[in-house]
Formats: C-alpha cells, sequence, structure tokens
C-alpha cells in the first residue's frame, strides 16, 4: 500500500499543482527508490486508461445521442386535445413531485449504508435489532468481507488483530482498529408531511476503541454524527481521530472543525487541537512546554565515546523478556558520572555494523512528560539501512510513532543535518494503564501526533536506531510541565 | 517472414506494452497532447526498426528503451514545465516500466468496471479532469470547492480505483467473478 504523503505528493504531480520543493521531493524520493518510480508509474498508467475510458464513453453517449434524434417521431393530431395535455402534465409533476421525494429518500438511505473496503484480523458482524438481538431472539455474528455492504444497525466487534476500513458512497471513510467495537446507525428524518420516513445522516456509536474518519463536506442537515458512552461529535466534514477508553474519549481533529458535547460541555475541538472526555469531565488540549534538562549530550565525540556498562567498571545488559526480539537487547552506558539506556541490535542484524539508540523508558517512567530534541546526518538515505531491520512486538513497542512517515522524511542528501523534535505526554488513568500522546516536529515542521493506549505504565521510545554511516549532534530531553491554563 | 505475418508479429508484442509507453510518457510530461505525440512517434520508430529487434530479448525493455530515447530527444522542444524529471530519473523510470513484475498491467475492462462503481458526483470529476481536461482550478469554481479539496477527492479517487482494480485483478486471476 502506497504511503499517504507519497500518494499525496505523486497526485499533485499528475494534476500538475506541484510547488517546486514538493517536486525537487518526489524526484530525490524517486532516484533513491525504484518503489517510488513503480507507484509513479502505476498513477499514470492508471490516468492514461480513465482518459482513455472516459473518451471512450463519451463518445458512446454522443453516438447514442444522435440515433436517438433520428429515430424520433411525431404523433400527429395530439395536440389538438390540450386538457389531456394539460392533465398528463399535471399527473407527471405530481409524480415526478413524488419521485424526487421517493428517490432523494433513496439516496439519504444509501448515504448512510457503507461498504467495506478493506479488513483483517477478526472482525466480526453482529446485525442488531431492538435491544441488541436479532428478531429470532439469538444474536448471530458473521465474518465481515470485503465489499459487503453494512447497513445501519450493524455492530462490528474487533478482536486484538482486527481491522476494518469502510466507505460510505460520498467518499468518507472510517478506518476502525484493533479491539473497538462500535455500532453503524443512521439519524432518522420524514418527507412529504411524513409520509416518506427517511434516514437523515450518517452516525457511529463508538462503545470502545479507536476510529480514524476522514469526512467529506456533509449536505446541511445532515451531520455525521459520531457518539461515544459520554459525548458527541458532530462533523460536517474533517479528518479526525476518535478513541474511546473505558475510562475516558478523546477527540483529535486533523483538518477542518467539529463539536464536541459531554453533559454540559460544549467546545468547538479545531485542527490539530484534542479534547479528552474524563469521568464526565472535558478537557481541550493539554498544553505543555520545556522544563528542566533531563539528558544532553552534542555527540561531538559520537556514540563510542559512552562505555558500555559490562565493559570493565562493572555494570550488565538488561535482559529482556521471552516476548522482546531475540536479536535485540537493552544495555546500560555511561560516561563522566551520566548513564543511558541503549538499544543494541544483535546477531542477524548486526552484521551490517553495530546498530544502537538510545532508549527513553527510563525517562517516561520518571516524568509525565519530556521533549526530545535531536540533530542527525546520514551518508546515505537511512530509509535503506532501517528496511532490514525486523520489526517484532518489543520494537513496534518503541519504535518512534508514525515511523513509516518519518522514513519517507527522512530520505535526505548526506551531509545535511535534520533537526528532530518529539514530544511525549503520558497521562495514567488506572494503575498499570496509561495513554501517551506523542508529536513529533521534522525539521520545525509539524509532522504528525499520534495517541496510544496502553496498559503499561513505562511505555518507552527509541531515541534512533543508527547504522555506521549515521551522526547524531544535540540530543536534548528535557522534562515538559503542563501550561498554566 | 511475409509482410502480414511480420505485421502480426508486431501487433501482437505491442499491444500489451502501449499501456506502458503512454504511461511513461504522461508521467514524463503530464500533457495528453505530448503524451499522444510521442507515443506516435515511438510506434513508429519500433514498427521501422522491428526488423532489427532480437526477439530472444524482452520487447517491453526495447520499446521502453526508444521511449526513453525519445523523451530525451524531445526535451529541447518541449516546454520547460511540462518536462521537468531528471535525465537520470526518466532513465529509472524507464528502467522500472521495463520490467513487467513491477508495474501493474492495467486493463481497460479491470478499469471500467470499477468506473461504474463510483459515485456520479466522482464520474462528473472525471469527466471534467479527464474529458474537458479541465485543470484543478477551473474544476474547482465549477463545482463551488476550493482546489485543494478538489485535489483531494482526485487522489481519493484514484487511491480507490487502484484499489478496486488491483481486486479485480486478483480476483480475476483466482477465477472468482
Amino acid at each position: 500500500m502506497m504511503d499517504r504523503n507519497l500518494e499525496y505528493l505523486v497526485s499533485r504531480y499528475l494534476d500538475g499543482v506541484e510547488t517546486p520543493e514538493e517536486l525537487s521531493h518526489l524526484e530525490e524520493q524517486a532516484l533513491h527508490d525504484p518503489g517510488v518510480c513503480r507507484e509513479l508509474l502505476c498513477l499514470a498508467n492508471q490516468e492514461t486508461l480513465i482518459r482513455a475510458l472516459v473518451r471512450e464513453t463519451a463518445a458512446a453517449r454522443e453516438f447514442a445521442a444522435g440515433e436517438e434524434c433520428q429515430g424520433r417521431f411525431v404523433l400527429p393530431g395530439l395536440w389538438r386535445a390540450w386538457w389531456l395535455w394539460g392533465a398528463a402534465a399535471a399527473a407527471a409533476l405530481v409524480a415526478c413531485m413524488l419521485g424526487f421525494h421517493v428517490w432523494q429518500a433513496w439516496q439519504a438511505a444509501q448515504a448512510v449504508q457503507v461498504r467495506v473496503v478493506d479488513v483483517s484480523g477478526t472482525v466480526a458482524g453482529i446485525r442488531v435489532q431492538g435491544s441488541g438481538r436479532t428478531e429470532s431472539g439469538v444474536p448471530s455474528s458473521a465474518s465481515i468481507r470485503i465489499d459487503e455492504t453494512l447497513a445501519p444497525g450493524v455492530r462490528l466487534v474487533l478482536g486484538p488483530d482486527g481491522f476494518v476500513k469502510l466507505a460510505y458512497a460520498d467518499g468518507s471513510e472510517v478506518e476502525v482498529g484493533r479491539n473497538t467495537a462500535l455500532t453503524l446507525g443512521a439519524g432518522k428524518g420524514a418527507r412529504l408531511f411524513g409520509l416518506i420516513k427517511e434516514w437523515r445522516g450518517k452516525r457511529i456509536h463508538l462503545d470502545v476503541g479507536t476510529l480514524t474518519a476522514w469526512v467529506t463536506k456533509q449536505k446541511p442537515g445532515q451531520a455525521m454524527a459520531l457518539t461515544m458512552p459520554d459525548a458527541r461529535a458532530t462533523v460536517l466534514g474533517t479528518v479526525l481521530n476518535l478513541e474511546v477508553t473505558p475510562v475516558s474519549s478523546e477527540l483529535r481533529v486533523v483538518e477542518g472543525r467539529v463539536e464536541l458535547v459531554a453533559g454540559d460541555y460544549r467546545e468547538v475541538v479545531a485542527a490539530g487541537e484534542s479534547a479528552v472526555v474524563r469521568d464526565g469531565v472535558m478537557t481541550k488540549d493539554d498544553s505543555y512546554e520545556d522544563d528542566r534538562v533531563l539528558f544532553q549530550d552534542a555527540f561531538e565525540k559520537g556514540l563510542g565515546s559512552w562505555e558500555l556498562f559490562t565493559k570493565q567498571g562493572g555494570g550488565e545488559r538488561i535482559r529482556t523478556t521471552e516476548k522482546q526480539c531475540p536479536n535485540i537487547r537493552l544495555i546500560q552506558m555511561k560516561r563522566d558520572g551520566q548513564s543511558m539506556t541503549a538499544v543494541e541490535m544483535v546477531g542477524r542484524e548486526a552484521e551490517g555494523g553495530a546498530r544502537v539508540g538510545i532508549g527513553t523508558r527510563p525517562i517516561a517512567a520518571q516524568v509525565d512528560a519530556f521533549s526530545l530534541a535531536y540533530e542527525y546526518t546520514c551518508e546515505g538515505p537511512v530509509r535503506r539501512a532501517m528496511e532490514g531491520i525486523e520489526i517484532c512486538d518489543f520494537l513496534q513497542e518503541m519504535q518512534p510513532p508514525d515511523l513509516g512517515r518519518t522514513r519517507t522524511q527522512m530520505a535526505r542528501p548526506a551531509g545535511e543535518w535534520n533537526q528532530v523534535r518529539w514530544e511525549c505526554a503520558f497521562r495514567t488513568h488506572a494503575p498499570g494503564r496509561s495513554y501517551w500522546d506523542t508529536k513529533l516536529f521534522f525539521n520545525g515542521a509539524f509532522i504528525g501526533r499520534r495517541a496510544e493506549y496502553r496498559s503499561r505504565d513505562a511505555p518507552g521510545l527509541i531515541l534512533e536506531v543508527i547504522d555506521r554511516p549515521f551522526r547524531f549532534a544535540n540530543v536534548t530531553i528535557r522534562e515538559m510541565k503542563r501550561k498554566d491554563r | 517472414m511475409g509482410n502480414d505475418q511480420h505485421h502480426e508479429t508486431f501487433e501482437r508484442l505491442f499491444l500489451p506494452v502501449q499501456t506502458a509507453l503512454r504511461g511513461y510518457f504522461f508521467a514524463a510530461t503530464r500533457d495528453w497532447a505530448a503524451t499522444d505525440d510521442l507515443f506516435q512517434e515511438v510506434a513508429t520508430a519500433l514498427w521501422r526498426k522491428f526488423g532489427e529487434f532480437d526477439a530472444s530479448r524482452s520487447f517491453r525493455s526495447w520499446a521502453l528503451g526508444m521511449a526513453r530515447l525519445q523523451v530525451l530527444k524531445r526535451r529541447q522542444t518541449l516546454a520547460r514545465s511540462r518536462l521537468v524529471f531528471s535525465d537520470d530519473l526518466m532513465d529509472a523510470l524507464a528502467t522500472v516500466a521495463a520490467d513487467e513484475t513491477h508495474v501493474e498491467d492495467w486493463r481497460l475492462p479491470h478499469l471500467a468496471a470499477c468506473m461504474k462503481k463510483i459515485p456520479t458526483a466522482d464520474q462528473d470529476l472525471m469527466a471534467m479532469r479527464f474529458e474537458q481536461e479541465h485543470s484543478l482550478a477551473e474544476i474547482s469554481v465549477k463545482v463551488r470547492k476550493s482546489e485543494a479539496a478538489v485535489g483531494m477527492a482526485m487522489m481519493r479517487i484514484r487511491r480507490w480505483l487502484r484499489d478496486c482494480m488491483i481486486k479485480t485483478m486478483a480476483m480475476e486471476k483466482a477465477g472468482i467473478t
């Protein structure tokens, strides 16, 4: 599947609206990665076929119109029966009106149906009626399949490995993450003095879990509503992430604006903002600022200046558990009385050179939020160096959020320093459970934000996995304090 | 080889690479007129030099190599804004396009089946873009949306069609209709 950033770039290029910076970025990526060339060619091939098809269809339409004109005939004498024409016109008008309303109601019904575009892992669909049971009184569930159309009233339950992507007819899309339960629904309305009942507006009730929605502009009076156990978000057209945990609901808006209502609270959440509802209280976007320095190193002497604890002076490698990667282990390093936790790749992965990274897990365990800023340069595209790494649960847990997107950004010319800044905030809801929220800035620009609910009290994050041609500089980790509101 | 047979062999080899050639030219120029011209020129050149073609080699590679030369030859005459990629990248694109295992060979029937499934509003958008050849700015005025919104819509349609074609081809291969 194509990376969204790359897809956007290629699409803009094909439409001829790319900026010079976007063009040079695309060219640079394509030169370094045949995969990018492949994507560009695939879409260009698709464009040529679309053009051929659209033109073919237009030609067929014109031909059919011409045929129809030639075959037209007029009934002589009928024009005299004007009253007949009048009655027919009135009947046609009434039929048109009725047809129009029926058609509109039918369109509204189509608009709230979703098609399953992608599905993986355990995803069960349960048709819910009345009190959550089918007419026969027994809940029936079945696996959801690609291309299946789901009508309002279907409840989706996703397992730990579940993923499903849904698409509405108007182009709106919803991606549902693992361990999620939601019910598809629709608002109700009526036409022609209540004669015609119709569905009006998309509805999704999220009981627990996560979803991301790309909502196209909705018709007036037919706004999409996303409801949670403790809040309701009204969407007219935007991109948003929604997460419901057993104790809270969180809304993050990427584009556009969303109105969030919870009890007496009402907030309009704009792009880049988020709001959390917990214990019936709504809090809009916690913001933090840098505070005291926790770790700082210019790395002028490189990583080699840090000494392994296992060398003379004592100390040992931190043991990893069974679940973790067999080829990755945590090690303790020290220098000038300071110590840091690093990640060492061993075995097959280490053949291309030692790869090390700084672990922030111990820092995360001590503070609520921290920022991590560093610079790096590389002799070649880092993407290549990182592709060989085997991803297992352990690494996935510790890898930087949005790594896929970061990889794209990392393909930079040799010798050029890049500034990276992570802002990581942790909130604890209950013992052993926490919610972490990370923002990534690359060369000053905001790249992305990811929040995740975890059942661990000290989530970890690798600063970077590096190879020989890769160099750090000016690494600073600071504690962050919540700004006074 | 008789002339008819010679022609038949050429057609048999040339037909499957048409989309790849057009796609390569369009990726290079983003101009339908230039794409059509280049396609015409390379088709003529391929036919003229078909006698020299070594049948033990891949016709696709040969055709794409010729296409690359044609683009480089036309670089001077094509407006700068139309041909923005470097020679190196044009080489890289030709190399990737020459390998049929790299680029999916879409077929018109796959696309036709998928186009029927997209909403009418999106079909109208496609007609404006591909039939009337309007720019995004022109479309945005017509549909009263921002240029960025039209661009995003185009991206989504492209993605949807691509996913649909992949699925249709996979089902076709698996014998599911």
